[in-house]
């Protein structure tokens, strides 16, 4: 693995950042890195403390969010519909754990969290696209791409690769794809960086690895994470992007996605993939339960961003009724003529 | 990951169409037959020609690919659990229907009572393998006809369900 060329910023974590970080058990230089990227300080700190609303989605490769609806509210589930995926539905009562329900046995619905249906629908794949999802367990947006690729229908058209090296990781993955009734994926046991070819893939979904923070509200454990694990990761998501690099056709689209607040994991990476020619574009939605998303950074100590990363979006907890999220979409530049 | 050889064709297409004639057009709906090698077995499975049609060096040594409709064993073929599904949205034979109670627990690996079967295709029979379905005629699993179709005795013994999907991911 290759080490970064720019170090973690660190910022100066006052007396009452401090106190907070100590009685919530937090790594103190974290929490004042986090409050760096919002307006709403006191919100995302006690959105790093709650839980946030979850969420289900009806895949529509078994049936219709409305036939999802009337078989879970038969079962006296509540749910509410978005405005950012019409087939995520909020739980707002569940009797029973919604994996337990035969609707979820079935592959009628799967969990996933709004703000990662943010990839996916910012990927756009088309029925024919030939995709490929560089760290796709558990599968939940391999399947929402592959529900993009029957175009409303039931059977898909095109093909995705699907790449997962951790082989119980890949258990999930093929236990999930597999229930929920999809057809066009083929699943690989192994590294992205170890995919053959070059500029075969017209979408490449990276969902990279990452240190995890915007999973804190859901994970106690991520509170107490290391500087030298967000170097760790960046190192890795390099190689990843590169990987991602070299499968894309010219003229392809790229989404970048993390689960972390880190800018060195996110908006360096993008901005790394602007200076190969890539041009970051509008996601195509910009708010959540009609709260705006927040631009990416561009401006970080010891990071060179160009300003167009700004294009990209965080989900906050605490500010988005989400776990922490980060998404880019990118366009790789068109062979010279 | 590679396309089935006409063998292998046969093998699905025949199996499907001995169910019922007309069967395996359904099943297949436009789609292709691959085959999927892991740990020895190998899976029939339902997919497309356009991943079929994949550079090899993509397909070559595939985990999983395209959905699994069953095994191909010698010249036979088994229907897995995704098979069953498919079957039962096309037709009713080889197939019983169950209470809503007996539904949960055959979800939870548990056998069917003959009083607990709603409905069943008149030709099942002791010894055959059926498809056991909700009221909705969805498919649970699979199992075999061990007893009359009536009564506190054990009528159906699961074979696979489609509760193994969460009981193998808590593993």
């Amino acid at each position: 693995m290759t080490e970064p060329d720019f170090p973690v910023a660190r910022f100066a974590a006052g007396p009452k950042i401090r106190e907070w970080s100590r009685k919530h058990g937090f790594s103190d230089w974290m929490v004042a890195r986090i409050l760096q990227l919002t307006d709403r300080p006191a919100d995302v700190l006690e959105g790093l403390l709650h839980r946030p609303p979850r969420y289900l989605r009806a895949n529509p490769l078994r049936a219709s969010v409305e036939e999802v609806l009337s078989r879970l509210e038969a079962k006296n589930f509540s749910l509410a519909r978005n405005e950012l995926d019409p087939n995520i539905l909020k739980l707002r009562q569940a009797p029973i754990s919604p994996g337990a329900t035969i609707e979820h046995m079935q592959g009628l619905t799967t969990p996933q969290d709004l703000a990662s249906a943010s990839a996916p629908l910012a990927l756009g794949a088309q029925p024919g696209d030939i995709v490929a999802d560089l760290a796709a367990a558990p599968g939940v947006k391999t399947l929402h791409v592959a529900g993009d690729l029957a175009g409303g229908g039931l059977r898909e058209r095109g093909a995705i690769i699907a790449v997962e090296p951790d082989a119980d990781r890949m258990r999930a993955l093929r236990f999930n794809l597999e229930r929920c009734g999809a057809t066009s994926v083929v699943m690989r046991n192994h590294t992205a960086q170890e995919l053959p070819g070059k500029a075969w893939a017209d979408r490449v979904l990276l969902d990279a690895p990452c240190t995890g923070e915007g999973t804190i509200p859901k994970d106690k454990n991520r509170r107490h994470g290391k500087p030298e694990e967000v170097t760790a990761m960046a190192a890795l998501q390099r190689e990843l992007v590169d990987a991602a690099d070299r499968i894309l056709k010219p003229g392809g689209t790229l989404v970048y996605a993390t689960c972390t607040f880190a800018p060195e994991e996110n908006e360096a990476q993008v901005s790394r993939l602007v200076g190969k020619g890539y041009r970051v574009e509008p996601l195509g939605f910009d708010r959540v339960a009609s709260v705006p998303l927040v631009p990416g950074v561009t401006q970080w100590p010891g990071l060179e961003l160009d300003p167009s990363v700004a294009r990209a979006r965080h989900f906050l907890p605490g500010v988005h009724p989400t776990l922490g999220f980060f998404v880019a979409k990118l366009t790789k530049r068109e062979r010279a003529i | 990951m590679r396309q089935a050889n006409l063998e292998e064709e046969t093998a699905v297409l025949g199996f499907l169409e001995a169910m019922e004639k007309g069967l395996s057009m359904k099943v297949l709906s436009g789609g292709a037959l691959g085959v999927v090698e892991r740990d020895g077995i190998q899976f029939a499975v339902l997919t497309s020609q356009a991943l079929l049609s994949l550079p090899q060096d993509l397909l070559a040594g595939a985990e999983a690919a395209g959905l699994p409709l069953g095994v191909l064993e010698g010249d036979g073929f088994h229907l897995d659990l995704q098979g069953a599904a498919l079957v039962a949205v096309h037709t009713k034979a080889q197939t019983c229907r169950v209470t809503e109670q007996a539904a949960k627990l055959f979800l939870y690996g548990r056998n069917v009572l003959g009083d607990s079967v709603v409905w069943h295709e008149p030709g099942l029979k002791r010894g055959d393998a059926c498809i056991v379905c909700n009221g909705r005629g969805e498919s649970l699993g699979l199992g075999v006809v061990v007893g009359p179709f009536k009564g506190m005795r054990e009528a159906v013994k699961p074979v696979q369900d489609l509760g193994t999907y969460l009981r193998d991911q808590d593993e």
